[in-house]
């Protein structure tokens, strides 16, 4: 993906000698895209910076707002702005040139010769997306080591943070914050609640809470640990984590909720303060190392102890498993990673392990590290893994 | 009346694409006046836009649209107008034409910080004029233009090299 400004800038660096050799491949490769863009000689272009001192701006704005005011039409402010948001983060996507200009032929062409029959594949820690869908249905995506800011948030790849206006608002404007896989996230909240979201995980949550009503924030899918500002903090309002089959009222905690779709069991795991886990059938308290877990087919609630740490490790970038089998290990990495995973025979799903990994490890070396153990083999095709 | 967004997008934009439409018309009040319209178009009707279309490439769209109303009605056919029905029809072309606009303004932002004279010499040397036409056409020593040459440089190069380009997009 690139944009205009990348280019022009790595152009200018190139005519004062500081491009790094990386950004010296980057200019290669979008040149190869547009090869328009080759012969661009900055010598040419100096005479019309002078050009630009010629204009005064000051002039043109005034005549501008002359202009519009004049105009009987009514002007939509708002409108402008929501647009501009958007707007703005498309500029920094680039994507227009991306589906303009781009020649598929020469990318396609280049791929088959580099892509020998047989090879062993290094599937990296998965790069995936992570998308701010505003109010207006508008999508952003947060890239990494990218920043951006609007009215009510700051961010960049890895977190957002959202400002806490003390204005007192009636209305209440949603955001959605989508992770894929091999991707998690770190929010703040307007209440200065925080939010690690893990991959493969969507929340919905208002921009601004009310004063005086409940903070009610939605877990759509996925996995998720709250750290909540107190109720006495936010004048008693309660902190509520709505979620399809599980509603959990909160007073002033941190715990994780983990409920993904395509999972009929949603975990939620308590690590300070107090909860009540409830649905339209049953409603438990939860006490400190407190997980319970609820099957949204027979709605049955079961609260057990659990080491605590072994629940929330991921938002710290660890995996940790104690006596899990294979199955439910190989769902997390396979959450992480991005891969498939096909389990030759049903046996091995059950197998049980401990293990500690960090998230930034190669996956190739976590797979070995359970080879090791010598009760399972396995063996990589594309993006699918086949323990045998 | 809010207007702080537009007055950002119109910082932003407003040289660059009056650069641009001054590719195809030779009057530069006249290409202010169709640019000054764009930005009062995007203040009355903003409600129609695709959401994946980037804020610059539409400006420069509907500029180049304006224009190219413009040019085609001309009723003095010339040879700048003929070239510049051709160039204003050809998307390669719109691409380059876009990031030179882009290069120029983002040169001259980093030049305008300059003091005058070494303004003079960093676009001198920018248009690969050399030291000793540079000393001789400004009048000063050939030392002292290596001198302020390399200073200028250092000054640009650490502009360019600090700069992340989405930070500097957002914040200019």
């Amino acid at each position: 993906m690139h944009d205009i400004v990348e280019i022009s800038k790595l152009l200018i660096k190139k005519r004062l000698s500081i491009l790094t050799e990386a950004e010296n491949e980057r200019l290669v490769s979008l040149f190869k895209q547009n090869s328009i863009l080759v012969d661009i000689r900055i010598e040419d272009l100096v005479d019309n910076i002078n050009a630009r001192s010629s204009i005064d701006k000051e002039k043109a704005w005034a005549n501008i707002e002359k202009k519009s005011l004049s105009s009987n039409k009514k002007i939509k402010t708002f409108q402008i702005k929501r647009w501009y948001k958007y707007a703005a983060a498309a500029v920094f996507l680039g994507f227009l040139i991306l589906n303009y200009f781009y020649t598929d032929t020469f990318r396609n062409k280049s791929n088959d010769y580099n892509n020998p029959v047989v090879q062993k594949e290094n599937i990296d820690l998965g790069v995936g997306k992570a998308t701010l869908t505003l109010e207006d249905g508008s999508h952003l995506f947060l890239e990494k080591g990218e920043f951006f800011q609007s009215d009510n948030a700051v961010g960049n790849g890895d977190k957002i943070i959202y400002k806490n206006n003390d204005e007192n608002k009636k209305e209440i404007n949603f955001h959605y914050l989508t992770i894929a896989k091999g991707r998690q996230f770190h929010l703040v909240l307007s209440d200065g609640t925080k939010v690690w979201l893990n991959s493969e995980s969507q929340l919905k949550y208002p921009i601004n809470f009310i004063q005086g009503q409940n903070r009610e924030v939605e877990l759509v899918y996925g996995e998720a640990y709250f750290d909540v500002t107190s109720s006495l903090e936010n004048k008693g309002s309660k902190f509520i984590v709505h979620n399809r089959s599980q509603e959990i009222e909160v007073v002033g905690t941190q715990f994780n909720i983990k409920a993904y779709e395509n999972d009929p069991i949603i975990s939620t795991t308590l690590v300070e303060g107090e909860v009540l886990v409830k649905n339209n059938f049953i409603e438990k308290h939860l006490i400190p190392g407190n997980k319970s877990v609820l099957n949204r087919v027979t709605n049955k609630l079961k609260v057990t102890s659990v080491n605590v740490y072994d629940e929330i490790s991921w938002k710290d970038g660890v995996f940790s498993f104690r006596d899990q089998t294979l199955e439910d290990i190989m769902k997390v990495l396979a959450r992480w990673y991005d891969i498939k995973i096909v389990f030759e025979n049903e046996k091995y799903k059950k197998i049980k392990y401990n293990g500690v990994f960090r998230k930034s490890k190669k996956l190739d070396e976590i797979l070995q590290i359970i080879k090791n153990t010598n009760e399972v083999n396995y063996r990589i095709n594309k993006k699918t893994i086949y323990m045998k | 009346m809010n207007n702080i967004e537009l007055k950002q997008i119109f910082n932003q934009h407003y040289n660059s694409l009056v650069g641009y439409a001054n590719r195809f018309l030779i009057s530069t009040e006249e290409c202010e006046d169709l640019v000054q319209d764009v930005f009062i178009g995007l203040y009355e009707n903003n409600n129609n836009f695709p959401s994946e279309v980037s804020l610059k490439v539409y400006l420069y769209k509907v500029v180049r649209n304006k224009c190219y109303n413009l040019i085609k009605h001309e009723k003095v056919k010339n040879r700048y107008v003929e070239n510049a029905v051709k160039s204003i029809n050809d998307n390669k072309l719109f691409l380059r034409q876009m990031v030179e606009e882009e290069i120029i303004d983002q040169l001259y932002n980093a030049i305008n910080q300059l003091p005058e004279r070494k303004k003079e010499i960093i676009k001198l040397t920018l248009k690969g004029v050399k030291n000793t036409d540079i000393a001789e056409t400004l009048g000063i020593k050939l030392q002292t233009v290596k001198t302020l040459k390399s200073q200028s440089y250092k000054i640009l190069r650490d502009y360019f090299k600090g700069i992340n380009p989405v930070i500097y997009f957002l914040l200019t």
